[in-house]
This record gives structure tokens, sequence and C-alpha cells, in this order.
């Protein structure tokens, strides 16, 4: 069984309880305008490039059969992404690498082995392996077969989806899941399809039948200014929350705009205007007292948004 | 390189009295009164003042004295300046005895050497010792003192160099040995006058002239103190004066009075010439009694513990050996006994809690984690570590006892052990850290490149066959190892030598006093501590590591360049082989977790445990060594004059201040980077310690959820035997402000390698390397 990872990230703290390792799987069928992380996005390898590592070799230059890269002023690479390909001749020769192939096919014992170095960390401190990408659910039978191996090992599993799945998807990988952090993205059906491309009623459905089937969920919220950041859904998710009675909680996302400065690393067009920024502290707080006070049960809270934060 | 003009110590003062608590590392002392004692000692240390009484005093004691013993000249001199050296107390100091006659300033201990120190770290300062020494001191004693009878001795090896050379001098010429820790709990029981009353029993109807000789400068040094002591309490008034009196001779028989005494005491062995990393003993279990009685009998608050603790912590600031140029005090808290009893109490949390409120970069703080210590407590450190951004500092009851005891080392007094120094391992009483032998491993990589010639040239003859014909990778290392042999060979021999000398001009009969078994054989400690654990200093580990990983993988397997492709790489700072440093940067780097390097790092343990155990013995007692990984200022300071290595470092960038990783190639997360620490053999490889750095945003620290993760990952990275640690919580965000702005964050307090400092006081160059070292 192979699959198709972009990263393992140790010591991730803040995707499930613990001390974890994260494994991004890569592919995803939404388009979020805030994509954080862009690289997930295709399922396919991609070229990135990351100029300070360059050492001005020009290595690459000669194993580019579509003439795409070339050196710029500070004798740094740069891609000509029209002509390039992702074909992946260059990075095998780009030593410093500078050029790599973001994206690789992995076994499932390739992928466990970095996580399975973490093991005491995990057992001193409550945490596991977390699922993320991309979107985990796009390669089901490897996120099942990686679920599988990590409950063989005795660890806790996480995953993190847009709930943008098959129904059967997620009902196989629920019984290897311990908790799904799970994505409200928008209330608003119609803005939902803009924001993101699909549409929320399935996963929405998802969610519920999720819930009613006994999983651990915690329903994580981006908050993206001049997005989402509004009151209306805000309300949106106290009514959803209070339909679930048995969902751990609600975790508030606040945007950064790191993802914008990723983007370009691999030639996409930043889709988020300059004009959004991060959120104040102050506002962060602000939304999370607004829904403590609707009676939604918060995780990871600032202080002072509520008076008793809970944890997953 | 230019060095930027630090900040003053008095600009920080001024600079600190307005600083609100905007971020860590900003003092908060506990009343305003030691908030004043901390503004008037900074302000005192802003540059390095020298204090000339003691060499008159030496100079005119030693040309009176020439029929007698050299120890009990020593002895009777410091005597004769206890007696005279003028005193004071700063306002607002609850503890009395200061380290010369002038706030600020250092002595000059002329019968050892004179010569500058701390120069590298403070360039500025060069030259500090110019027209201060007086021409007949310097003139009596040139050929006189330790390092003029050294070179006397041993012709062709270094040689005195003027006080007026502004050179830096080797600190074993111009001070005692030190990085040690006295024991002070006979002290506390009988007094200085119950001491003096054991060297005179012992004296009595000894007639071996060597013994009397000792027993004698003991029983001079002693009397000195106490008359030193004695003094105080004539200049200074009510409680203060009662207490100097008291302690002057008899036991105490409080908190405060405990503290005062540990203080003479612990001053007047620096005076001596011990004050280099000087620890005094377990400080917190020696004072409990003392504490929980004047408790009970209402005589004493927490609060006025811990304001007696930052007077303490304050004190060694103040008093430290070469002023503002060296500072490397520490106090080491908590800790278990041999059968796992945490013997942490409530003094270990005032000493954390007012180092922590104080801010300053030295005393170093130590805590010693064992797996039954009290989680609440380790807690509160790390919590305490992101409020002063650097301490406590933290070693491993579960790793350095078993080095310790692979030397021969009792049970017991393994589980004894102190930190001492910049961050070196001692027993109280009973052994001292002292290096003498080198193992270089970068400069036996450059010369098995070589043939043995150097990139520079000039090496010797040939050691192991030529570059061209290492034909494997084991022979490579083997060439490695054969020139690894010969430096521990030739420093061994010198450092010998000056251990030599030491024996003979570098006694110290006080200090000895605190020394297990010296009073009974009547002996001084420089002749033989209960324990003589010489060490083995090693330096880059992981760049070695890296080193001989990416040759490995370059040369060896993936055949894509010869060793002689490689040193002329790195001999022309890989000008023109920019694709080879590329692969040589691919190949894989310590710090990491990376399997490839399991076989690697035993090797490098190996290269210098195998000639080191066959070389190195004590010379006293036929001991053997153990090893050490010295870094101190070293990463920068050596990288700055070494040419490229291997591992693809350019020249003249820093060399790794851990042995957890190179500069700037750990990228796998601080589990990673403790799991490769992990996969070093503490105990038999690192029985005298080694320095792990790892940097953690302060929100890791200061945020209860995050703590709660880096306490769990540092349980687990202890119980699998990692032996020490050291970490920074500070965002680079900040240190980048500070570069800019250094007006606003003169507070803040880094680790360096070996030592800390207020950041903005380092070389340009340094806090880029600071910077550099991966935050999590």
């Amino acid at each position: 069984m192979t699959g198709r990872i972009f990263d393992i990230q140790r010591f991730s703290i803040h995707d499930g309880p613990g001390i974890r390792t994260t494994v991004f799987l890569k592919g995803c069928p939404l388009r979020c305008k805030w994509c954080h992380n862009p690289e997930g996005i295709g399922p396919e390898p991609q070229l990135s490039v990351m100029a300070a590592k360059c050492v001005g070799c020009k290595a690459c230059l000669a194993a580019c059969k579509e003439g795409a890269l070339a050196l710029n002023g500070s004798q740094k690479v740069v891609i000509d992404r029209a002509r390039c390909t992702s074909c992946g001749d260059c990075p095998p020769v780009c030593d410093p690498k500078a050029l790599e192939m973001v994206g690789r096919t992995a076994t499932v014992d390739e992928v466990m082995a970095p996580v399975l170095r973490d093991r005491e960390y995990y057992r001193a401190s409550g945490g596991g392996m977390t699922l993320s990408g991309g979107e985990p659910l796009f390669q089901p039978a490897f996120a099942g077969a990686l679920l599988k191996a990590a409950r063989a090992a005795g660890l806790h599993t996480a995953v993190e989806t847009s709930g943008f799945a098959e129904w059967a998807a997620l009902d196989q990988i629920r019984p290897d899941t311990d908790l799904f952090l799970y994505d409200y993205k928008e209330t608003d059906p119609h803005l939902h399809q803009a924001f993101t491309g699909q549409p929320n009623a399935p996963i929405l459905e998802n969610l519920r039948k999720l819930h009613a089937a006994g999983a651990r969920i915690l329903l994580r919220c981006p908050m993206i200014p001049e997005f989402n950041a509004r009151k209306e859904h805000l309300d949106g998710i106290a009514r959803t929350a209070g339909e679930l009675p048995r969902l751990i909680g609600v975790e508030l996302l606040a945007y950064h705009r790191l993802g914008s400065s990723k983007l370009r690393r691999f030639g996409f067009p930043t889709r988020m205007p300059e004009s959004v920024k991060s959120p104040d502290a102050e506002a962060v707080r602000e939304w999370n007292a607004y829904l403590a006070r609707k009676g939604v049960r918060l995780v990871n809270a600032p202080p002072g948004a509520v008076s008793k934060v809970a944890g997953p | 390189m230019r060095h930027g003009r630090p900040f003053s110590r008095r600009e920080f003062l001024l600079s600190a009295a307005a600083a609100g608590p905007v971020f860590a590392g900003v003092a908060r002392p506990s009343t305003p009164a030691l908030g004043e004692l901390r503004r008037d000692i900074l302000a005192s240390m802003d540059y390095p003042r020298v204090a000339l009484h003691r060499a008159r005093v030496f100079t005119r004691v030693f040309q009176a004295t020439e029929d007698k013993p050299w120890e009990v000249r020593k002895a009777m001199a410091l005597r004769e300046h206890f007696r005279t050296v003028p005193l004071y107390l700063r306002p607002g100091d609850s503890i009395a005895g200061s380290i010369s006659e002038t706030p600020g300033a250092m002595s000059l201990m002329a019968e050892l050497g004179f010569g500058e120190i701390g120069t590298d770290m403070n360039p500025q300062w060069r030259g500090y010792l110019k027209g201060k020494v007086p021409p007949e001191i310097w003139q009596y004693w040139k050929t006189r003192n330790l390092w003029g009878r050294f070179a006397a001795a041993n012709p062709g090896q270094r040689g005195p160099i003027s006080p007026d050379s502004g050179q830096q001098a080797p600190y074993k010429f111009i001070s005692n040995q030190g990085h040690l820790s006295p024991s002070y709990g006979e002290l506390l029981k009988i007094g200085l006058g119950g001491v003096l009353k054991r060297v005179r029993d012992r004296k009595a109807g000894e007639r071996d002239p060597d013994k009397l000789a000792f027993l004698t400068a003991a029983e001079e040094s002693l009397r000195g103190v106490s008359e030193w002591a004695r003094r105080y309490s004539e200049v200074l008034k009510g409680d203060l004066a009662r207490i100097a009196a008291k302690v002057a001779t008899e036991p105490p028989s409080t908190f405060h009075e405990a503290m005062q005494l540990i203080w003479f005491a612990h001053q007047a062995i620096h005076i001596e010439g011990h004050g280099w990393s000087c620890a005094p003993d377990h400080i917190d279990r020696l004072l409990l009694p003392f504490y929980e009685a004047d408790k009970k009998a209402g005589r004493l608050n927490d609060a006025q513990a811990l304001a007696l603790c930052e007077n303490f912590v304050l004190k060694m600031h103040d008093n430290t050996y070469w002023g503002p140029l060296e500072l490397t005090q520490g106090l080491c808290v908590g800790g278990s006994t041999p059968d796992g009893q945490d013997l942490t109490n409530r003094l270990s949390w005032l000493f954390i809690e007012g180092g922590a409120n104080l801010a300053l970069p030295e005393p170093l703080l130590w805590i010693r984690w064992h797996p039954r210590i009290d989680q609440k407590f380790f807690d509160f450190c790390l919590g305490r570590l992101a409020q002063h951004t650097c301490f406590p500092l933290m070693w491993n009851d579960k790793a350095v006892p078993d080095g310790l005891m692979g030397l021969g080392v009792s049970r017991e007094d393994a589980y004894n052990y102190i930190a001492v120094g910049c961050n070196e391992l001692a027993i109280p009483g009973q052994c001292y850290f002292n290096p003498g032998a080198t193992a270089n491993s970068m400069r036996a990589i450059e010369l098995a490149l070589t043939s043995g010639k150097g990139y520079r040239g000039g090496g010797k003859n040939p050691l192991a066959s030529p570059a061209a014909e290492l034909a494997t990778f084991d022979s490579f290392a083997a060439a490695v190892g054969a020139y690894l042999r010969d430096g521990i060979e030739r420093t061994y021999r010198d450092d010998m030598l000056v251990l030599k000398a030491t024996m003979e001009w570098g006694r110290t009969p006080f200090t000895s006093c605190f020394f297990d078994g010296c009073i009974e054989r009547a002996r001084d400690m420089a002749l033989g501590t209960k324990y003589n654990i010489l060490s083995c200093g090693g330096v880059f580990f992981a760049n070695a590591v890296d080193c001989l990983a990416a040759i490995r993988e370059v040369v060896y397997q993936r055949r894509e360049a010869t060793l002689v492709d490689v040193a002329a790489a790195c001999k022309a700072n890989f000008q023109g082989h920019e694709r080879l440093r590329a692969k040589l940067l691919a190949a894989p780097k310590h710090g990491n977790d990376d399997p490839r390097l399991d076989d690697i790092i035993p090797l490098v343990e190996r290269l210098r445990d195998t000639p080191m155990k066959e070389i190195c013995r004590d010379p006293r007692d036929g001991a053997r060594f153990g090893n050490v990984h010295i870094t101190k200022a070293a990463a920068v300071l050596t990288g700055r004059v070494t040419l490229a290595t291997p591992d693809g470092r350019l020249a003249g960038t820093p060399l790794a201040s851990s042995v957890a990783a190179s500069a700037g190639v750990e990228r796998s997360g601080p589990t990673a980077l403790l799991n490769s620490v992990c996969k070093m053999n503490a105990a038999k490889s690192w029985q005298s310690g080694y320095q792990v750095n790892l940097r953690l945003q302060n929100v890791m620290l200061a945020n209860q959820g995050n703590r709660d993760k880096v306490r769990a990952m540092l349980n687990v990275y202890f119980n699998q035997g990692g032996q020490e640690l050291q970490i920074n919580s500070i965002d680079t965000e900040m240190l980048r402000a500070a570069q800019k702005n250094p007006g606003q964050y003169r507070d803040l307090v880094v680790r360096v390698a070996g030592f800390s400092e207020f950041f903005v006081n380092l070389t340009p160059e340094m806090q880029d390397e600071i910077i550099a070292r991966t935050a999590h």
C-alpha cells in the first residue's frame, strides 16, 4: 500500500492532544481562498523553489528539457511556471535542495518509521499521530491503512478533515480514529460554495452521521476576516454545536497569512486580498466570548474569553 | 571583524530602571532595596577595574619570608591581606564580604601570574591591564610566581607575558584552577573556630616538615578569614555586626548567620585564588535546617528568606573573579539521593524564584532532574525559565552519577555531584573539574584529508597513509584516529607539566580545609583530592559527526568526489566547488534523529575514548580521565579562524555550540534533536559533561498547556539518558528586534554556550549565531 504525502511534522502540538506527529496527505477537493497548505491541494508532486538555498551551480538548467529554469541577477534559480511541467527532472541534480518536488509516494512503513520514533513522547504526553492534508480522505484507503498501523502500534489517532468525502470513506476510518478534527468553514451555503468551491450540505450531513455513529469530534472553525468572521456565522457555529450534544467542543482557528508566501513558492497567484490581515488577540477573544455566552463548549480559547477552558 | 560597542553596565542599569515587564528577562527584585542594590552592582561593572591591595600585600610578605615554605608564605600573605584590606558595604546589602577593596574590581593574583582574561569575548576591553601593574611588582614576580617558575622549569613552553602586552593569558597561569565546589557541611556545624581547632589538633605532635607546612598554612589562613569577619563586625551596624562577629569563629544558629558564614568562606576561597567557576555546595540542602528552625521559631517568613536568597545571588554576581570580563559562577539546587528520594526543598523553590526575579546572566542556576522529581517543581522551573529566558539549566541524575561511578566514584558520592563553572561537573569537597588533555576532532579530520599537512601546510610528518590511498571509510576513520591520538598525546604531555607546576606553586591551604581528608592527611588539595578526575576536553562533536557522515556518503558510498577533492574544496572555501559543497550539505546531519548516523556517533566517541584511555592517567594516583565537551565561546571564536569543513560549513562561520547539532542544520523538531543526543553514550564517553542547547519559543513555556507538553518531552529526554539540557526561551522576532533596537532590550539575557550574557553585549556575529539556532 502506497500513498502520496508532502510532509511529516514531528512535535506537532496544535493538532490534537499531547505531542503528535502530523502526516500531511496530498490532494484536496476544496479550493479554500485562505488555504494555508497550498502544497497539499494537487494530488501530483509539484516543483517548489527556495531561492535562498540555491548555490548558483546551474546544474538544473542543463537538466531542464523545457527551458523553464534560469538564474536571476543574484545568481539564484527562478522558474518560468508557464513552461514548467513539474516533470521532476531537476530536483535530483539540485544538491542544495533549492528545487524540490513537494509530495512523494511512500509506503505505510515508510511513513510509520519516523512516526514511531517519537512513541515515548506520545506516551508521556497523551499524544499520537494526526493525519492532515490536503484532505486525508482524498486517499481513503491509504489514510485507513496508516490509521490501522498506528492503532496496531498503540498510538492515539486523529484525523483533520474538511468532511467533504464519501460517507463510506469516513465510516471506514471511523473505528480507527480516536479524534476527528472536523472543519466547519462557512454556515451560508452560497458563501461556502464561493469560498471553497464546494457545497456544505454533504459536509454537514457527514458531520451528523459521524456524530450519530459515536465518533469523538472537535469542530474546528477557521476565522477569516472579511470572509466568514461574521455574527451570522458565529450563530451558525453555535446552532450546529447545539445540535450535536456529544461534540467535544469548538475550536476557533485565527487566520494567518503564512499560506500566501507558500503560494509564491509554488507559483500560484495569491487569492487573498492584501487587506485581509491576521486578526488581533482582542478579536479572537471576542469571538470566543460570543460563543461562550451562547453556551458553546470551547477548546483552546485564549485566556479571559471564557471562565473555564476545556481540553480535548 | 569590528566589534559593535556594547552597552556598558551603567547604561544597562539605567534602562533597566525604566523598562516595564514587556518581555521575559526583565528584573523584578522582591524588594525595592534589592532593586537598588542590583542597580548599584551593575553600575560598578561597566569596565574591568583592577584592585591592587592583594598584589601589594603578597609582594611585601613574600619579600620578607624568602626562607619559608611556599604555602606558608601564601597563607601569611593571605592573612595579612584579610587584616588590612579596606572594607566596604554597599547600601542595602545584608551579606558582608567583598572580593577586593574597590566595588566591582578584581584582584590580581601576583603569586600566580599576570595577564588579561576575557578579552576574546570583550575585545573592546583589550589592554585593560596596561599600566595598572606597578613595575616593581611585575619585576619581583616575573621569575618567582607560578607562571615564571613554570617557564623556568620548562624551557620551550609558554613564557610569561608582560601585563602591559594586552594579550590574553591562559587562566591556569593567572588563577588557581577553580571549577570546584567546596564542602560546607562541617563548617556550618563547627564554625571557622571549629575548623581551626581541627587543624591545630592535627598539628600537635606532627614532625614531618611538609605536613607541618600545610597545617601551619591552613591555620594562618583560617585565622586571617576570622579576623576579616571580625573587622566587618566592627564597621557594620546592628544585627549585621552581631552576625559577622558571631560567625567569625562560632557556628551559625540562624538562616541569615549560616548564609553569611558560607559567603565569608566562599569569598575567601575566591580571594585565595580559586574563584574561577566556584559553586557554594548544595546550598538549598545546607541551609534547610536553619530555615526550618527560624520558621518554627517565628524568626523568618518566606518573603524574608526569598530576599536573602536574592541577596546571595546578587552577592555572587557582584564578587565574581574577573569582574565584568568573566563571571562563571553558579548555584545548583534539587536532586536526589542514591535511592531516588527527592532532595528538592522549599529553598530550592526560593533560589529559583529569586534567580528569575533578578534576571541576571550569572550566577547560573541549575537544577538536577531525576525520575521522581516533584513535577510541580519542574513545572515551576519551566515557568520561571520563560520569565528569565534561560535559567534554570538542567542536569540529569539518571545520567551523571553513572559516568562518575564508571571512573571509580562511589555511588553515594556520585549522587552528590554538583554543577560548577561554565557548566562542568564536580563533587563538593571531593573532586573538581580540571582538563588535562584536548581532543580536536576537526583538526584530526583536516590532517587525515591532507596527508598530515593541513590546509595551510605546516603539518608535521604524516601519521597515516596519504589521503589518496585511504580506500575505505574505515581506513579514513583510522587515519583520523591516528591524528587525534597524536593531538591527545601532545596536549596531555603539556597539560601535565602545568599540573606539576600547580602541585608545587598553586597550593591553596584555605580551600583545602573544605576538601575531604586534606586536614587529616595534612596535604594540600593540589596534591590530590578524594577523587582525581582530570578531563580530556573535546570540541565541536556535532561538526565531527557531520564531517565523517558527509565524507562517508559523498566519497565512499556515492563516489562523487575523492578525499583530495574534498580537501581542495575546503581549502578554497568551496569557491568553484559549489556542487560538491551542496552534496556535502545534503548528507545526513546530526540533530535530526537520522538512523544513518547511528554508527557514526559512537565512532566519533570511540576515536577519542580509545587513545585517551591508553594515554591519559592522573599523575597523582593513576586515575583514569573523563571526557568533557568544551564549548563556551569557542563555537563562534574558533569558528572565526577555522577554514571550511567537510560538512559543508563555510570558513569563518560558527562551529557547533552544543553536542546536539551543528549551526543551522537542525530541521526535524525538538523531539528529533533530543533523540539524537540520546544516541550519545553519556555514562561512557561524557563523564565530565556535555552541553545541549534547545531553543523554544517563549509561548511554549509561558502558556500552561504548551508547557505541559514540553515538560512531558523533557521527562522523556531525561528518562532516555540525556545528560544535560539548557533552554533558551526567546522568540526569533524578539532577537531580531533586539538587534535593531538594542536600547529597548538591554535586559535580555541569552544562553550562549558555556555562559550567559546580555544579548546586546554580544558581538553581531554571536547574535546571528544565537538567532540561527532553530527555535521550535
